[in-house]
């Protein structure tokens, strides 16, 4: 049976595992661990190895989908998660203090895979007052010479994770 | 009868499918132009049951971003200017209809404002008010994202009709996300249209995904 693999990444409680798991044709697996650190205020427990979810598109053919853990001192499994995967998709979390910032940081840390493949970013709770607005992810992006689709979605409806995943498969077909 | 439209039948139950099916074979030799039933985005024209809430929505959601759309009725509408077909199929309604469709066509104005000779391409992703007014958009935004292309190359490449991708050029163009040059056509593009193998694959997992056509 051949293999796709797509990557999902973001910051800790972005809504990587809930946009796996209604993608996922199986029940995910999770690996949760209780929240230690600054995490704890906002959300209970934490992915520290990765969130996996299956989708079977035919009798030869399964996509896996990885969440990778979303704090920065679990990167090392990034690259790991990273390794074969056909595309990336972002998350990332307009309420946190610099989410530009937080762009940069999955960007730097995918730039192999982003360049051999394709990305798309997905902006969560975006009408956060104060935060940046869609057009300054493009103007962001540009000042990097990258252009790529941002997408304002809500990991919670089904809808959103399936209009990013289009638009994935479209970065990849086409662009 | 040169040119060639796609059909695509929504809520028709399996049988009126067929007899719908047998009726334009019969009929090709009567039309304006070549009917052709798709099941695909590539629409041209919708024939949509509208005799439930479903099918209205489906009707009404689709004449809104301008498609052309019989409605296909046991009753007669009030506002007979939309083209209908009555229960049961008959031929002689079908040809009234396609051929009162045939008769927008040629009459309406040209969606199409965007000279053939003019490339046109993405400055940022369109907002997602602009995405969902246009099935297949992503796949148009993906070809307009990175190479300046005509419209018409465009929306060969990405699989749906010039009008839907005119129709959301200009919606894009309104969004203020996209630019339209007199430049040389960017042959990469060209070359990737010929190279594009994976399609099969792509949609199948859009539809895996549960993304909209």
């Amino acid at each position: 049976m051949s293999e796709l693999k797509f990557v999902i990444t973001g910051t800790a409680g972005v809504g990587k595992s809930t946009a796996i798991a209604s993608l996922s044709d199986t029940p995910p697996v999770i690996t949760d661990a209780d929240t230690t650190d600054e995490l704890s205020a906002l959300k209970e427990t934490t992915t520290v190895a990765f969130d996996f979810g299956e989708v079977f598109l035919d009798d030869d053919t399964v996509v896996r989908i990885y969440g990778t853990p979303g704090q920065e001192r679990f990167r090392h499994m990034w690259e790991i998660i990273a390794d074969g995967a056909l595309g990336l998709v972002i998350l990332v979390d307009n309420t946190r203090p610099d989410p530009l910032a937080d762009l940069d940081i999955y960007m730097d840390n995918f730039v192999d895979l982003i360049s051999q493949t394709g990305m798309v970013v997905g902006v969560t709770r975006h009408d956060t007052p104060g935060s940046p607005g869609i057009d300054q992810y493009f103007e962001h992006l540009a000042q990097r010479d990258m252009c790529c689709p941002v997408l304002e979605v809500d990991p919670r409806d089904k809808a959103d994770v399936a209009m990013i995943m289009d638009t994935l498969m479209s970065v990849l077909e086409f662009a | 009868m040169s040119a060639i439209k796609n059909i695509k039948l929504i809520g028709l139950t399996d049988n009126d499918q067929m007899v719908f099916t047998s009726l334009l074979s019969l009929l090709s030799f009567k039309t304006d132009y070549k009917w052709k039933l798709t099941t695909g985005d590539n629409d041209d024209v919708l024939i949509v049951d509208v005799d439930t809430a479903e099918g209205q929505t489906v009707a009404s959601q689709n004449e809104k971003v301008g498609k052309h759309v019989i409605r296909f009725t046991a009753v007669q509408p009030e506002n007979n200017q939309s083209p209908y077909l009555h229960k049961p199929l008959r031929a002689a309604e079908i040809l009234r209809c396609l051929n009162q469709v045939s008769e927008l066509e040629s009459t309406a104005p040209v969606v199409n404002s965007h000279n053939k000779t003019k490339a046109v391409r993405l400055t940022r992703w369109p907002p997602k008010s602009v995405l969902i007014s246009c099935p297949g958009s992503s796949r148009l935004c993906a070809v307009l994202m990175n190479h300046s292309i005509t419209v018409e190359k465009a929306a060969s490449m990405a699989g749906i009709s010039l009008n839907d991708a005119c129709r959301f050029v200009d919606a894009c163009t309104a969004a203020n996300c996209i630019t339209e040059k007199s430049v040389a056509l960017d042959s990469s593009a060209q070359a990737q249209d010929a190279a594009r193998k994976n399609t099969t694959l792509f949609n199948k997992l859009r539809i895996k995904f549960g993304a909209r056509a």
